[in-house]
């Protein structure tokens, strides 16, 4: 199957699903549209090496979210500031039981909020959490435990425990 | 009250169809003119917008991330397996790994193959410049156009000195008193517009190079065309979206 091809099917079928997760791990669905989109451009620049990973997606939504908060990127955004001219935030069309989710999750430090979408939304055990955010299996663990504790309180349940090892 | 679990992977699902993804082949053709632009350490000010920032290594699963202004390994990675430079260039000319374009796509909209993009009315005042796209539907069958044609303002070499941010309005025009972008439906012969606008002088005063040509591509098209329009315009380069 020719480069290009395989990348545009790669690409159609991850893209949205990792715009959900960058959003879901910074809460701005504009930013999180443009570090997939630059996430995927440097995808395609090395893909004929990426294309071998066992995890290419895994790749793309890391530079996505490092390129979404990186404090460069907020600079230049702040000297192009009228290219977000009306571009939206928020997710059009949001029910009020989203509204209070997106709310408390906004409550959450960074690293906590993104520890718990890689666990309860992308499903990762912890030591790929690990990996995949440069830290060590205990920040990981401590940082999912004080997000949980964070969304019980603000939410007034105790997000699923389920049945992911080595979660403690 | 769905579990926490679910009502996550519902609001990252509702999000993710909520985003407006460009097509790949606009992702690939970004690709393509940052390793050009690259080659030529060409360009002004979006080069450092686009260029990419250092980001630190990953562990395991991927090389260091870091860009570089150096010719990039990536050249002999860019997999585009047409002898020509630049293969985006020329509104009939069919993407190497896909079929010919189509005229009119599946739900109406009008394609490059039944589209001429030409350049109509010019204005200026007060340190501001426009242009008007004019798309005109060239084929057999009625279609439509909506929402902001991609426009990439280059210097005469050829290489990309900035995109145009997408804005409703600007100082020259666009659209002022609504929220929503028209749909223009165009009968075989009829045509309509787009503004390109900006300023002759840059954001932070620094010597002002000014785009020599447009690459424009029509709203959910991935064939673009390129456009002599010969200016100062060197920073607030917006374009706003197809007229009704």
């Amino acid at each position: 199957m020719p480069l290009g091809a395989d990348f545009d099917d790669f690409y159609a079928s991850t893209c949205r699903r990792v715009i959900g997760q960058v959003y879901a791990m910074i809460g701005d669905i504009g930013e999180a549209e443009d570090a997939v989109q630059e996430a995927f451009t440097r995808a395609w620049q090395r893909w004929s090496t990426l294309r071998e990973y066992s995890d290419p997606e895994a790749w793309v939504r890391t530079v996505a979210y490092r390129a979404a908060v990186s404090s460069w990127r907020k600079a230049v955004n702040r000297l192009t500031a009228h290219r977000r001219h009306g571009a939206a935030t928020e997710v059009p069309e949001l029910g009020p039981e989203h509204v209070v989710l997106v709310q408390a999750m906004r409550k959450l430090p960074a690293d906590q909020r993104r520890v718990v979408v890689l666990h309860h939304l992308v499903g990762l055990p912890v030591e790929q959490i690990a990996r995949e955010t440069g830290t060590a299996v205990g920040t990981v663990k401590s940082r999912l435990a004080r997000g949980r504790r964070a969304l019980a309180g603000e939410l007034g349940e105790v997000p699923s425990q389920e049945r992911r090892t080595a979660d403690a | 009250m769905p579990d926490f679990d679910s009502r996550l992977a519902t609001l990252a699902d509702l999000a993710g169809r909520a985003a407006r993804v460009p097509l790949a082949g606009e992702i690939r053709r970004r690709a393509h003119q940052r390793t050009v632009r690259r080659r030529t350490a060409a360009g002004v000010f979006a080069v450092v917008v686009l260029a990419g920032g250092v980001l630190g290594g990953m562990r395991l699963q991927a090389p260091d991330d870091s860009v570089t202004v150096t010719p990039s390994p990536s050249a002999t990675v860019s997999p585009l397996a047409s002898p020509s430079a630049d293969p985006t260039v020329a509104p009939s000319a069919a993407p190497p790994t896909s079929p010919p374009p189509a005229a009119v796509s599946a739900s109406g909209e009008c394609m490059a193959a039944s589209l001429s993009v030409t350049l109509g009315a010019r204005d200026a005042g007060l340190g501001h410049r426009s242009v008007e796209l004019v798309f005109r539907n060239v084929g057999t069958a009625p279609c439509r156009l909506h929402g902001y044609p991609g426009v990439d303002g280059l210097a005469a070499d050829g290489s990309t000195i900035a995109q145009a941010a997408r804005t409703m309005s600007g100082y020259m025009g666009g659209i002022r008193d609504s929220t929503s972008q028209p749909t223009a439906n165009l009968r075989p012969g009829q045509s309509t517009i787009a503004l390109v606008e900006g300023t002759a002088s840059t954001s932070d005063g620094s010597a002002c190079e000014g785009i020599k040509q447009l690459l424009v591509t029509a709203p959910n098209d991935t064939v673009s065309t390129k456009l002599s329009w010969d200016t100062d315009v060197c920073g607030n380069f917006q374009v706003h979206p197809i007229m009704g």
